[in-house]
């Protein structure tokens, strides 16, 4: 068996030198292009980063099924495995020899990290950031890290089977995955690459035990599957698939089989999702409306197509008799050409949102919307959207993280100049003002999403980013907005720039100046601030976090500064990590003690929180005409 | 004809039972797809079903039929059996390419018409738009499945060669203004795919057709030059040496990529506003937007321009110093500053300050920038902790006559004896009492050093310390500040001399700070916190706590990144106030800063980075 293990490390060793390079490969030039007595062990190490995402999980489950590739499936194609059958060893040890070999490779790349990231970062002996290699932390990422390679492994042994065709169904189950992911965060963990995303309570790594007990429990069963199809009756398995191949009923068989089996899988993900958190995603959303028929009705004019809900007919025709001229008002502001005709589809039913938009098709919940000037206010800020995709030539949506204040920001702005509410934007700039305040915001946490959402309440994006357009379209004229628009789609402009390197040069290409505008946005809240200090006074701080469980449902409090007004809704949102999506974030209402009216209670059910340790942000809503004030967001754990 | 028909029949016969339940796979496929739209919280359209089934598994799809019907024939060598039939190579050729162009084409309108069904019963579809989206999925198949079945007549280097492909389109689409995403086949696929409902992409359809013709023409030369003989000895299996040279050219190719960073030019950071003061011999720019400020940014760029000068003489820089550019931010208190990390070094850097403001302090804001100078020119190492001190110390002789702000320095010697391991440690330092304190007394000791040992000391000391570094490793093979320190001044007479120059009295009023983590509901901690004045505090005065939730490893915490409650001192009773806002529990760490604010900057009264119980 010795020699059998050595044999296999033998053929094996071209992996360990690309494991090495990949994972260790930094050390060849790392130490020629950076200074390392300024470098810190989580700037070497990306995997110890808190809340980092999965890309380090991907390269390591990658190298763990190619290595799982190169065990049997060329040693059975070229039926050399009958060489090693003819060995006085049994069957089980061959096929333990052979996946000890693998792991051992994969073992010895993740030892090599470790070994490399710690000689990297030990000469830096600055105040804070130095010393921060510490065994207990680099040990637990080392031994999570060799799991979590043994369970990529054990499935790459077991796709091997099906060769190359191997990959399609475990590509699936990926797909499946993320589709979960997206609809039931909770679930976040079904996909292996979250594993190894970091988390810590204060300094300590936090581990996730149960996900990872699942997992290595499928890996078990993954094993064993490959142990069965290639140690055991595969020759059998593939002589009798072979048989039932050849003639059409068992083709038809295979094939019906097969995706029914896929399709009962699909069912499930559909029953796992339908389950979802029950007072999750409506906890923000509008009281609940009259829900719109099935039966849709189209309606053309002379720049939409509209569709809308037969139960809401008259709603749907008052809009549609004004908007052509909302159109006509924001390609004036814009200074824009008609552009095509736009496809609004009005049967939208979400918690989520009052309407989308992408490129030319707006969709908006016209039955969740009874107050017409707020439906013409939604309905002009969707078209506002499409204007802006259209104008830019989707440079706006390419630049992603830069613009998605200045895209909201903006569409807020000319809807409110099209369709004005004055209560509304009271509201929503005492929230903006109040918020930056207090908070200490800078322009930069703006104009990059990134940053906004790491700390802030990403609902800002609407009514900072409108009193960011709004400082705009004052320093450097009124169709400041449409120019921009224009300078990001013109010829040669320069891509994949920094947020801030990117409104630089977007102003900049139409004689405006980032700072000037920056400058008159942070004076204009300032004045703001002193102007609207009855509106902001309601809005109370609040400090809190969880207190304790109560059997299946955890326990957040909230502790007000300041009486609030009966009519004030709060909530608390959660999220697994700082760099979650909003679709990932939901939100729980909180109630106003009745003993103690500066305390509200907060009941979490804890089947449907993302991870034991997660992200929560408290917030309230004073003024249902404009946004939640929200407190910054912080770490808590379940427990 | 009946030859095709035959070779078709074959080709049936053998893969027919693998391409049934591949379509039965992909039927599966579609519906988790549909599914996913229609649970979305942002779908947009139906047809996104078939969007993101023609992103992702298509080319699976393709690349498992190129493997089938292509790849494994020439690998196992059966395509000798087919050279032996009464049939041309081409015939071979051009069935194998047609029932591949087939099935994709049939997956794809499956997965259209999928899509379509289900829009149709919740969104007005029209036909020119389900044609356009048609139109270009059959692009999209017949650019990938020519490009497949090409790339599978490379038998054994295929693999490489489709990551010398992705990696020099990665190299283009980073390092050039070639946009893959809307180039050609990219570009059909891309966000437009089922959105576009009116124009037709004239310019992708054209690209898409030029890469399919020449892809059709490279499989064909591959296939039947030499009568094949080359296709065939392309799909010999790879020798151990072969695949041992990809796999380390690939990885080097990566770490390559990593070491080049590949980036586009971009243009350099300038001031635009026409309220902009320019000094371009000096590379300095202050914008002021307000005309009233006009003579405060004039006065402040010819100051800053003569700083320059003598800091690039005083230091020994070669190049000129800057750009620097100033922004006037007239809602900045007073003595507040900001600095705006720029994208590029040619760019520089970037301040904002209230200039012009009531007690507005010139020269220190003049101190600060050159400091952020100096990091510039050394590419951050003035800024590495044990060189900070000499930046701020060397900043502060360019600038000041005699030690600046003497009360602060006094306000830390109210609390520490001078060391130099308070300037060593200049981060620690500067957490504790306050940037401006550390500035302070960081001042204190080159004014200190400067009646020891001399001013030409001084500046041949900072010249070394400040020395542009050389790169990687090799910087770390100079002597530490430390060392230089030591032999440049005779420690003794210069402690001597630092400490006479800190007996200053402070202006900064008695006053203790304090922190109380108190148990509260469960796990949570309430954070109390106060200040105890020795008198009564002036009036005016602000005190405020600054706090941060650490995370698993320690770092400089900017101001910029503490959330600060701030109330007038007066206010403030024995009992202190509670953190308002936020929330901290068991086990959480987090930092506490007590600061108190007299008419200037906030000096510090304590901070401290705690473990909560």
């Amino acid at each position: 068996m010795r020699a059998l293990y050595l044999k296999e490390l033998r053929s094996l060793w071209p992996f360990l030198i690309l494991t090495g390079l990949l994972l260790s490969g930094d050390l060849l030039f790392r130490p020629f292009t950076e200074r390392l007595d300024e470098q810190t062990w989580e700037g070497i190490a990306s995997y110890l980063r808190p809340g980092q995402d999965g890309t380090f999980g991907w390269i390591l489950g990658i190298l763990s099924v190619c290595v799982a590739y190169a065990a049997f499936p060329r040693e059975h194609d070229e039926r050399t495995i009958h060489f090693l059958y003819a060995l006085p060893i049994r069957r089980p040890w061959i096929f333990v020899t052979k996946a000890a070999a693998g792991l051992t490779i994969l073992w010895a790349g993740v030892g090599l990290l470790l070994v490399s990231d710690a000689a990297q970062s030990v000469w830096n002996s600055q105040s804070f950031e130095g010393a921060h290699w510490r065994a207990d932390v680099a040990l637990s990422h080392a031994v999570l890290q060799a799991t979590f390679c043994a369970i990529v492994y054990a499935h790459g042994l077991a796709a091997s089977v099906l060769r190359r065709f191997g990959v399609l169904p475990y590509a699936l189950l990926l797909f499946v995955a993320w589709i979960v992911r997206d609809v039931l965060p909770p679930a976040a963990w079904i996909d292996p690459s979250a594993l190894l995303v970091a988390r810590y309570e204060g300094a300590r790594l936090s581990i996730a035990w149960g996900p990872w007990i699942v997992h290595a429990l499928v890996g078990v069963v993954a094993a064993l599957t490959a142990y069965a199809a290639w140690m055991g009756p595969a020759e059998a398995i593939g002589l009798g698939l072979r048989r039932t191949q050849a003639s059409l009923a068992g083709k038809l068989a295979l094939g019906c089989g097969g995706a029914g089996l896929v399709v009962v899988s699909f069912a499930l993900v559909g029953i796992v999702t339908q389950i979802g958190p029950p007072d999750a995603a409506s906890a923000e959303a509008p009281a609940p409306a009259e829900r719109p028929s099935r039966a849709s009705q189209n309606h053309r004019t002379a720049r939409y197509e509209l569709t809308y809900p037969v139960s809401h007919e008259a709603r749907a025709l008052a809009l549609a008799a004004d908007a052509d001229a909302i159109h006509a008002a924001i390609q004036r502001e814009l200074g824009a050409e008609p552009g095509p005709l736009l496809a609004a589809d009005l049967t939208e039913e979400s918690a989520e949102h009052r309407g989308i938009a992408s490129w030319t098709h707006l969709r908006i919940g016209l039955a969740a919307e009874p107050d017409p000037i707020r439906l013409r206010h939604v309905f002009a800020h969707e078209t506002a959207h499409a204007f802006q995709h259209t104008i830019s030539d989707q440079r706006q949506s390419d630049a992603g993280d830069a613009t998605r204040f200045f895209a909201e920001g903006g569409a807020e702005h000319l809807a409110d100049r099209v369709v004005p509410n004055e209560a509304a934007r009271r509201a929503a700039r005492a929230v903006a003002a109040a918020t930056w305040a207090r908070h200490g915001m800078r322009s930069d946490d703006l104009l990059d999403e990134r940053r906004l959402r790491e700390r802030f309440d990403t609902t800002l994006v609407y009514s900072l980013g409108e009193r960011w357009v709004d400082a705009l379209s004052r320093v450097c004229g009124a169709g400041a907005v449409g120019d921009a628009l224009r300078a990001m789609a013109r010829e040669g402009a320069p891509r994949d720039l920094g947020p801030r390197a990117f409104w630089e040069d977007t102003l900049a290409a139409f004689g405006c100046d980032l700072e000037a505008v920056d400058a008159a946005f942070a004076a204009q809240l300032a004045d703001d601030a002193l102007a609207l200090a009855d509106a902001i006074e309601p809005l109370p701080r609040m400090s809190g976090g969880v207190v304790g469980r109560d059997g299946g449902v955890l326990l957040v409090a909230a502790r007000l500064d300041r009486d609030v007004p009966a009519s004030a809704l709060f909530f608390v949102r959660v999220r697994a990590t700082v760099d979650a999506e909003d679709t990932r974030t939901f939100s729980f209402r909180g109630r106003l003690d009745p003993a103690d009216p500066r305390r509200v209670a907060f009941r979490l059910t804890r089947a449907v929180l993302p991870s034991t340790r997660f992200q929560l942000q408290l917030c309230a809503l004073v003024d249902e005409r404009g946004w939640p004030f929200c407190e910054t967001w912080r770490w808590a754990t379940d427990r | 004809m009946r030859r095709l028909g035959g070779l078709l029949e074959k080709e049936l016969r053998h893969h027919g039972a693998l391409l049934a339940m591949l379509l039965a796979f992909v039927g599966s496929i579609d519906l988790v797809l549909l599914f996913g739209a229609s649970v979305g919280p942002r779908t947009i359209t139906m047809l996104e079903a078939h969007a993101n089934f023609t992103r992702v598994f298509l080319p699976l799809v393709a690349l498992a039929l190129g493997h089938r019907l292509v790849v494994r024939e020439y690998h196992e060598r059966t395509q000798r059996f087919l050279e032996a039939l009464p049939v041309r190579r081409i015939e071979v050729l051009a069935v194998k390419l047609g029932l591949g162009l087939a099935v994709l084409g049939l997956v794809a309108a499956l997965s259209l018409g999928a899509s379509a069904l289900a829009a149709a019963t919740r969104e007005p579809l029209t036909l020119r738009w389900l044609g356009l989206v048609a139109l270009r999925t059959a692009a999209i198949v017949t650019t990938l499945w020519s490009a497949l079945f090409a790339m599978g007549l490379l038998g054994r280097w295929r693999v490489p060669t489709y990551l010398a492909i992705g990696l020099v389109l990665v190299f283009l689409d980073q390092g050039t203004a070639f946009e893959v995403g809307r180039f050609g086949p990219f570009g059909l696929a891309g966000e437009r795919l089922v959105l576009e409902r009116f124009a037709v992409p004239w310019e992708e359809l054209g690209v898409s057709a030029a890469i399919a013709a020449g892809a059709l023409a490279l499989a064909i030369t591959l296939a039947l030059v030499d009568e094949g003989s080359v296709a065939e000895s392309l799909a010999k299996p790879m020798s151990r040496r072969e695949r041992i040279a990809v796999g380390v050219v690939l990885a080097l190719a990566l770490i390559g990529f990593e070491v080049v960073e590949p980036r586009r030019d971009k243009p350099v950071y300038a001031m635009v506003h026409p309220q902009t003061v320019h000094r371009p011999d000096a590379r300095v720019s202050v914008q002021h937007v307000d005309p009233s400020l006009r003579q405060d940014a004039e006065a402040l760029a010819d100051a800053i321009a003569g700083d320059l000068v003598r800091a690039r003489e005083a230091l020994g820089y070669r190049a000129p110093l800057g750009p620097v550019h100033v922004a006037s931010r007239p809602s900045l208190p007073a003595h507040a500053r900001e600095s705006v990390a720029l994208a590029d070094r040619a760019d520089g850097v970037l301040v904002r300050a209230p200039f012009g403001a009531p007690g507005f302090d010139a020269a220190g804001l003049r101190a600060w920038l050159l400091e952020r100078v100096v990091d510039h020119a050394t590419e951050g190492r003035a800024a590495f902790e044990p060189n900070a001190w000499v930046r701020a110390g060397s900043a502060a002789l360019l600038v000041h006559e005699r030690p600046p702000a003497p009360g602060l320095a006094a306000f830390h010697r109210r609390h520490r004896a001078p060391r130099y391991e308070a300037l060593a440690r200049y981060r620690r330092t500067e957490e504790r009492f306050g940037a401006e304190v550390a500035r302070a007394l960081a001042a204190s000791a080159a004014f200190a050093f400067v009646e020891v040992a001399g001013s030409d000391a001084w500046w041949a000391f900072a010249r070394e310390v400040l020395a542009p570094p050389p790169p990687g490793v090799f910087a770390m093979l100079r002597p530490t500040a430390r060392a230089r320190f030591e032999a440049a001044v005779d420690p003794a007479a210069f402690d001597a001399a630092w400490e006479r120059a800190l007996t200053a009295p402070s202006d900064v009023p008695r006053a203790r700070g304090w922190i109380a983590i108190e148990p509260a509901e469960g796990r949570l901690r309430a954070v109390r916190w106060g200040v105890r004045f020795e008198a009564p505090p002036p009036p005016g005065a602000r005190c405020a706590l600054a706090h941060a939730e650490l995370g698993p490893f320690d770092e400089v915490l900017a101001d910029a990144d503490l959330a600060r409650e701030e109330v007038a001192c007066g206010a403030l009773g024995e009992d202190g106030a509670t953190l308002a806002g936020g929330g901290y529990g068991a086990g959480d760490r987090a930092l506490f800063v007590v600061e108190l604010a007299t008419g200037g900057a906030p000096v510090r009264l304590l901070a401290e980075r705690r473990e909560l119980d």
